[in-house]
């Protein structure tokens, strides 16, 4: 035995009796068996109490064993707020109780309880706001008492997943309706996903009693059982939540650390109904439970629930749970039943021949706690004398254990989220669900039936209904079970009833008695969703359900209202709570790399991101940048070097008419362009804001290669079919960026290297001029070769297949060694064309910037009728500029080096940005480009930067800073 | 027995091979590229693959057309074309012919890379180029893996949205969709009776998109096999 309360074998379907287990509970050690909950296993033990209540620190115990309350929150190593009653127990588990000060078992904060009567709804609202600042004071002392659990910040991360899952009938609950709708929707075919969040399917049928006998459900379980795990179109998932309910049966199924992104053609919930309280003075102390909570114990568990036990009814179902107790040794010394007569069913009758006194028209009027206030002692029993009204003497009875089974609630969210409504039933007293979207469907006591045979033909004609949908071959529609007008099925109307003392709790999560609500609706709070956000009801981690039903009835008594016109507060995702690993899961982070990026890391490469790729930016220890970028654009400038390109946009145009593409979507002239040349391509929007750069190649008529900068050229190439779709221009637009791996050969020794490896392909500036394009083979590689110049010297960028661009690499940098050739990276080609004075879009322009602005006027052809962003060009041409883009220089060797976004200022005011800033070693001066106000553009005007808090000078200077005649790239 | 050889040896490199050696890939010479036909066990390798593995088939050659005459030009050729987008019919000569569109085709080599389709295409297409028929770089464009056995589903499922459960995503069927939030063709292509998806993704993504494969094979064990294990 595993605790004193352990009942003997075999009773306990979820525990395995031979596999104990060991864990401690505020540092004592308790044992259990395998497949035990913490709060099962400490209820084997005798340890009622796990928790201390949020606002008064009142004891609390198990109230559902379903996870579906707050009491059984519990702290784990590295997680708060882990449900007691859900959580299994494993080996070396230290588990502690939250919300105390103190012990558990002695809050030094349950004197809150005590002062409850000035603690009134809204308090806080009320109370520590005024006078202004005062929050400020009050709040570390709140904050120190209020919340659950502690979040250890040094847990170490654990893996979360995230997996698609498909199926066409997703059935959530395996309960008897999930259980024979997942049957007859896979017997036609259908493919069947059965969800159910506890260890075994069954539902109900794995801990309640049907039958007087109490054999019934059991078999009807294990037969349903079979039938499933020979039915091979069904997967169960067990211990798994159907979290939400999305647009199209999208729906998250959290399982473990998994959460399953499932797509179900049709879905039927069959998630059941929720044990509802009922509202008497101490309807909260240790040892007060739901009916079918005991009933969890004693069938999942083997626990016993209390020795002396009092059943409070208001249905049928509490003659169930009193003859479980009876059955487990529990002394049950009465039922209380709040109808005016008791049902004349077989159970009822059982009872009294077992000797169970059956009081009729009786409340339970008041639970009184221990001594050590830390568990239920008796209960004072009234004679209810009208709606909430009882007599003024009652009796006495001893007892550790009260059974409530006031009514109940459809587990309405999933169905709410899809859309549906809710709507009250004053005869039944009971909500149902209507207003399904379609492919959602709702089977068993989540749509009102109390009646295992109803429940279990509305989910065999769900399963039907679902696999009609899906046109298989179904068959004739099952028999339909109408079960209207059961007694079982009428919830007790007003099991609430007030006391002097108060301490009827209708929201066990935040402490709030019936007063609280009412008095929200006094204060004009008077709406559901008003009272909710004011009085905080159904917001805590239990998400009222408990406490919608009794706040609707409430709200409507306080307002005149009915109780259908009342309503429910809207039900949002999560279902239950979600971890954020769940939300996060496997996280994807796509990035790309050359066909070079071997070499790169060969070579000492320090990497950067531009969009996804990674690139070198530049070559050497980490930390050494500005050595490093100095000494390989030096290089360059001296002896040649080589840097990978790949990165750059390609799109291939081709058909009769990629002449005319080309001269639509940039905006110099290309109609003219001769075969085997190149010309400098920019692109606008229709905004006439500069987008993207690159040089657009003709390569025969009919072909144009287009390169495009790294991080425009999706936007380029999507643009162009944009714009295609409406010109309908007769060509092929192909975004080959991946499929051409380019290096940029480039330096004064660029020539000689290339000549090494290319013999089929004259290089000399006569026969290749500067903006030449050529196809040839570069080391035995089908390459295309492109005369450019965007770093300033002699170039060629070599563009072959991506595949070969290890190869070509190779080649050239063992053809280079005896010219010096070196790697440069990012860096180093962004201050060589620095100081050639090339623009970088999206670096030197932002989302505003038009060609006048930086200098492209040059590339705006006045000649053509049309090219996007046209007529937007020409009429900004016509106004004034507002800023300009200049080169500047900064002489004063001591002063600091601006960067990126600093700021122009002048007479104290904001006059324009730095874009780009160099320490140049070809210039020996500090170099960049900046936004001035165009009067500040003019060459020789200082400007002032400001770095940090300093104002540096800077001199407007011609651009570009080197070789302003182009000798060096036109060799 | 083809003679060993390394990847380097050739122009044409898979993006992954210094994996692939560092994880002792055996390297034969198919077509002027280096393939890995196995990593030392061809037999565990041939098992594994029944059940999961996976293999960089990118050293196999594959080509693409697309245009309005491309249809036109496959069948001058004697090509037996998919009717409708998304399908792929498989050659007698083993390689498969897969319709991205009405007016999109990719080409993919028989495993035994004898067929030589590829190459005659793109060599008739270069000797005469076609009206509204243009070439597309898919050997270079794409890496191209194979995801091989019974479980390729479950794992698949982790990177992917789309339902390729066997019973579900026929032989020759095709899916253009993400995969780890990479565009992709997921191309179901049997060689025999063992369940094959060949994966075409963004080439310079391929060593991404390979550890995310990887990762996502890890619960049910990772077997990386070469060419000889896919070959029916």
């Amino acid at each position: 035995m595993s605790g004193p309360n352990r009942l003997p074998a075999p009773i306990g379907l979820l525990i395995d009796r031979k596999q104990r287990i060991t864990f401690t509970f505020e540092k004592k050690a308790y044992q259990g068996y395998a497949g035990d909950t913490i709060a099962s296993a400490l209820a084997a033990n005798g340890q009622w109490l796990l928790s201390r209540s949020f606002k008064y620190h009142r004891p609390r115990g198990i109230l559902t064993m379903a996870g579906q309350d707050a009491n059984t929150l519990v702290q784990l190593p590295g997680e708060p707020s882990v449900l007691a009653d859900r959580e299994r127990i494993h080996s070396d588990l230290a588990v502690k109780a939250q919300n105390y000060m103190g012990s558990l078992e002695s809050d030094r904060l349950a004197i809150l309880g005590y002062f409850s009567r000035f603690l009134p709804v809204g308090f806080y609202y009320k109370s520590f706001f005024k006078p202004r600042g005062a929050w400020e004071k009050w709040a570390p002392h709140l904050r120190k008492v209020a919340g659950l659990g502690h979040i250890d910040v040094n847990t170490r991360a654990r893996d979360y997943d995230k997996q698609y899952l498909f199926c066409d009938v997703a059935v959530i609950g395996g309960g008897p309706a999930g259980m024979e709708a997942a049957l007859s929707a896979a017997s036609a075919g259908a493919d069947v996903i059965l969800v159910d969040e506890n260890a075994v399917l069954g539902g109900a049928l794995a801990y309640s009693r049907i039958d007087t006998k109490g054999l019934l459900a059991t078999e009807i379980r294990e037969q349903l059982v079979r039938q499933i795990a020979a039915e091979p179109n069904i997967r169960v998932m067990t211990l798994a939540v159907c979290n939400a309910w999305f647009a199209d049966n999208w729906l998250p199924v959290i399982q473990g650390n998994r959460m399953y992104k499932t797509r179900a053609r049709e879905c039927i919930v069959c998630a059941g109904s929720l044990d509802q309280p009922a509202l008497f003075h101490g309807n909260d102390w240790p040892g007060i439970m739901m009916g079918s909570a005991a009933q969890r114990l004693i069938k999942w568990y083997g626990v016993k629930p209390g020795l002396r036990a009092v059943v409070l009814t208001g249905n049928n179902d509490g003659y169930a749970v009193a003859l479980d107790l009876l059955d487990a040794g529990v002394v049950v010394s009465a039922v209380v039943e709040m109808r005016e007569l008791a049902p004349q069913i077989e159970m009822t009758a059982s009872l009294r021949k077992r000797n169970v006194a059956i009081i009729p028209q009786h409340t339970i009027y008041a639970a009184s706690p221990d001594k050590k206030k830390r568990h239920l002692q008796a209960v004072e029993l009234r004679r209810i004398t009208g709606r909430g009204q009882v007599a003024s003497g009652g009796e006495r009875i001893e007892c550790d254990l009260v059974c409530m089974s006031a009514g109940d609630m459809p587990t309405y969210q999933l169905p709410c989220m899809a859309g549906a409504k809710l709507d009250y039933d004053d005869l039944t007293a009971r909500f149902s669900i209507s207003g399904l979207p379609q492919n959602l469907q709702i089977a068993g006591s989540i749509n009102g039936t109390r009646h295992l045979d109803a429940a279990r033909a509305q989910g065999k004609m769900a399963g039907w209904k679902a696999a009609n949908a899906l046109q298989l071959d179904v068959g004739c529609a099952p028999a339909v079970c109408i079960e209207e007008g059961r007694e079982e099925e009428i919830n007790y109307p007003w099991p609430i009833f007030p006391h002097p003392k108060a301490k009827e709790f209708v929201d066990f999560d935040e402490d709030l008695q019936i007063k609280d609500i009412e008095n929200a609706c006094i204060e004009g709070y008077d709406h559901v969703q008003l009272s909710k956000r004011y009085s905080t009801v159904g917001m805590g981690p239990s998400q009222g359900r408990h406490s919608a039903l009794t706040t609707a009835r409430l709200v409507a008594d306080a307002t005149g209202s009915s109780v259908a016109e009342v309503g429910v507060t809207t039900a949002r995702p999560p279902f239950a709570p979600e971890k954020l690993g769940h939300c996060a899961g496997r996280s994807f982070f796509p990035s790309r790399h050359s066909g070079i990026h071997h070499r790169h890391i060969e070579l000492g490469a320090q990497f950067m991101l531009a969009g996804t790729w990674l690139r070198p930016a530049y070559y050497g220890a980490k930390g050494s940048r500005d050595l490093c970028m100095q000494a390989e654009a030096k290089n360059v400038r001296q002896n040649v070097g080589l840097v990978d390109v790949s990165t750059l946009g390609g799109i291939e145009i081709r058909g009769p008419d990629s002449a005319e593409m080309i001269n639509r979507i940039y905006t110099w002239g290309f109609a003219k362009q001769p075969v085997e040349r190149a010309r400098y391509a920019v692109s606008c929007n229709e905004q006439g804001v500069v987008i993207d750069d690159g040089v657009a190649c003709r390569f025969d008529k009919n072909h144009y290669y287009v390169t495009a900068s790294t991080g425009g050229v999706d936007h380029v190439y999507q643009n162009m079919l944009r714009w295609n779709s409406q010109w309908r221009l007769d060509v092929d637009i192909a975004n080959v960026t991946a499929a051409w791996a380019a290096v940029n050969i480039a330096g004064p020794n660029a020539r000689a290297v290339l000549t090494d490896v290319c013999d089929d392909v004259s290089l000399t500036a006569e026969e290749f001029p500067y903006m030449g394009v050529r196809e040839g083979m570069v080391a035995g590689i089908t390459s295309r070769l492109i005369r450019v110049g965007f770093v300033g010297e002699l170039g060629y960028e070599v563009h072959v297949p991506a595949h070969c661009a290890e190869a070509l690499w190779d080649a050239l940098m063992q053809a280079g060694q005896p010219y010096g050739i070196k790697p440069f990276g990012i860096e180093a080609q962004r201050l060589l064309r620095m100081e050639k004075g090339h623009l970088i879009i999206g670096q030197d322009t932002d989302a505003m910037t038009h060609p006048a602005e930086v200098g492209l006027e040059w590339a705006i052809s006045q000649k053509k009728a049309f090219f996007i962003g046209a007529r937007s060009i020409r009429e900004i041409e016509k106004r004034p500029l507002t800023r300009k883009l200049a080169g500047f220089i900064i002489s004063e060797s001591e002063s600091a080096k601006p960067e990126e976004s600093h700021l122009v200022i002048r007479d104290g005011q904001i006059s324009g940005r730095v874009t780009s800033c160099y320490v140049s070693p070809t210039v020996g001066q500090t170099i960049g480009l900046a936004y001035v106000a165009p009067d500040q553009a003019k060459i020789g005007t200082t400007i002032q930067i400001r770095v940090d808090a300093a104002l540096v000078n800077a001199q407007i200077v011609t651009l570009p800073f080197y070789d302003p005649n182009n000798q060096r790239q036109e060799m | 027995m083809p003679p060993i050889r390394q990847p380097t040896d050739f122009n044409y490199r898979s993006m992954l091979y210094h994996d692939l050696t560092a994880r002792g890939g055996v390297f034969q010479r198919i077509d002027n590229r280096a393939v890995v036909m196995h990593y030392g066990d061809s037999k565990f390798e041939y098992q594994a693959a029944k059940t999961l593995a996976i293999a960089d088939l990118s050293p196999l050659s594959r080509t693409g057309f697309r245009g309005p005459g491309t249809r036109d030009w496959l069948s001058e050729h004697g090509l037996e074309l998919p009717d409708k987008p998304n399908t792929a019919v498989a050659a007698l000569d083993g390689s498969v012919i897969a319709a991205l569109s009405w007016n999109q085709f990719l080409i993919l080599s028989d495993l035994d890379a004898k067929s030589g389709l590829c190459e005659k295409l793109n060599f008739s297409w270069k000797r005469r180029p076609a009206l509204q028929c243009y070439p597309l770089p898919q050997a270079d464009s794409h890496a191209w893996f194979a995801l091989s056995g019974t479980q390729s589903p479950e794992v698949l499922a982790k990177v992917c949205g789309v339902d390729l459960r066997l019973h579900k995503f026929a032989n020759l069927r095709l899916a253009q969709t993400t995969l780890a939030r990479v565009n992709a063709i997921i191309l179901r292509n049997d060689p025999g009776e063992t369940p094959v998806f060949s994966i075409l993704a963004d080439s310079a993504s391929a060593k991404y998109l390979w550890a995310c494969l990887h990762e996502a094979m890890e619960e049910f064990g990772l077997n990386i096999v070469g060419l000889e294990a896919l070959r029916p």
